[in-house]
């Protein structure tokens, strides 16, 4: 079941959950059995079942408790790219430990967080993070631009503050 | 700062989402322009710094069985609808991703994705290696207790091959040594990680002639470990050095 894997990963990104984060998987195969008719073949197979996923988080009670709330504004694909400045010096940040970046993660927006794990760690296309998350393509990017930002402000404050 | 009319342009490419017509254009701006270029290094590097802080949760053994155990129980109430079984099953295993999007990258794709991301970041790279020595008896003992396995290298100083060094990187969440070749003007990057850790489907089905992202592959095992080599140099090369460095490892 080589797709539990980044399910799971993903539900414990989104309930912090482990025994929450395995209700939710465990719900999610559920569903994704019972409503396999209604995938449309020529559609993303991880797309659809990442979709399932997130919305049983969404009404689950680690869901309603999480509220995740984004303003507007934060989606903004202008205001996404205005204030990303990188230096030489920045690419050691990248190389920064695993803890630090995954500290970084946690402090991230939930909405920025899903975009950017279901990007750059689960290798989802712009287009599949888009029918995951039911939102437009240009948000999709918008979010990782911010996330990814947001990532690197945290990690830059940290290391700053050695 | 990265020049205005690439801004967007540059996450499209590090995410593999550029157009192929624009790819050859950013690529020969990124040549000239060290602003840029730095840019687009950093948000590489930062890249693949969440990837592997990102994979960080695991499905522990007893869930994963209680899994299997749901799905075979599944399976024969869904006797009446027959024709779901191979759908569902497909569901399960991830296969029907492969079938249904074309040549897209996947899940399966992904050791094999994370190692040429490395190789191309070694490329674009400024930064030193971890270990820069053409020693292979400077290399090798660096690695040690970095590892949980040792390997041997191979005496290269009667070949075209130079040995420039290695680092330690995580592929998969597993540990491996990325050792860096140059041969003429190319260099070549041989990632080398234990085979019983459960190494990812895609860096073993890799069959004579395989490329990635235009880049040659070459995979092969021996002696417990899985060598998997990365460079945009010819088939013949690749077959040398894996000549090579068979024999040499060291489970």
């Amino acid at each position: 079941m080589p797709l539990l894997g980044s399910l799971y990963n993903f539900a414990h990104w989104l309930t912090r959950n482990r025994d929450e984060a395995e209700d939710l998987v465990q719900e999610t195969f559920a569903k994704a059995l019972r409503g396999f008719p209604s995938f449309q073949p020529e559609t993303s197979f991880k797309a659809w079942i990442f979709r399932i996923l997130k919305n049983t988080f969404l009404t689950s009670r680690a869901g309603l408790r999480a509220h995740p709330m984004v303003p507007l504004a934060s989606d903004d694909e202008e205001d996404a790219y205005a204030a990303v400045t990188e230096t030489p010096e920045s690419i050691l940040i990248g190389r920064a430990s695993r803890e630090l970046v995954r500290d970084a993660m946690e402090a991230l927006s939930p909405s920025f967080r899903e975009a950017v794990i279901l990007r750059d760690v689960e290798g989802l296309t712009y287009q599949e993070i888009a029918e995951a998350l039911a939102i437009p393509i240009g948000t999709v990017m918008s979010r990782l631009a911010r996330g990814r930002r947001d990532i690197r402000r945290h990690v830059e404050r940290r290391l700053g503050g050695r | 700062m990265v020049c205005e009319a690439w801004e967007r342009g540059l996450d499209r490419y590090i995410d593999g989402e550029l157009p192929e017509s624009d790819i050859a254009a950013l690529e020969a701006h990124l040549k000239g322009c060290a602003s840029c270029a730095t840019v687009a290094l950093s948000r590489r590097e930062l890249q693949l710094a969440i990837r592997e802080a990102g994979a960080t949760f695991r499905p522990s053994p007893a869930f994963r069985a209680r899994m299997e155990r749901a799905t075979k129980r599944r399976k024969p109430a869904m006797r009446s609808s027959l024709w779901l079984l191979p759908l569902a099953a497909a569901l399960l295993a991830g296969v029907g991703l492969v079938v249904l999007r074309g040549g897209r990258e996947t899940a399966g794709d992904f050791g094999l994705r994370e190692a040429v991301d490395l190789h191309v970041t070694e490329l674009a790279s400024t930064v030193p290696l971890d270990v820069v020595s053409s020693d292979s008896h400077t290399v090798k003992p660096w690695f040690e207790g970095k590892l949980p396995f040792t390997f041997d290298l191979p005496e290269l100083s009667q070949s075209s091959f130079e040995l420039l060094g290695g680092r330690v990187v995580w592929i998969d969440q597993m540990p491996a040594a990325h050792l860096l070749f140059r041969v003429r003007r190319h260099r070549v990057s041989v990632f080398l990680l234990q085979e019983q850790a459960g190494v990812p489907q895609s860096l073993r089905d890799l069959g004579p002639g395989s490329t990635a992202r235009s880049f040659r592959v070459l995979s092969f095992t021996d002696r417990g470990l899985r060598y998997v080599i990365v460079s945009d140099t010819g088939p013949k090369d690749l077959d040398d050095l894996a000549l090579r460095l068979r024999g040499r490892g060291a489970a």
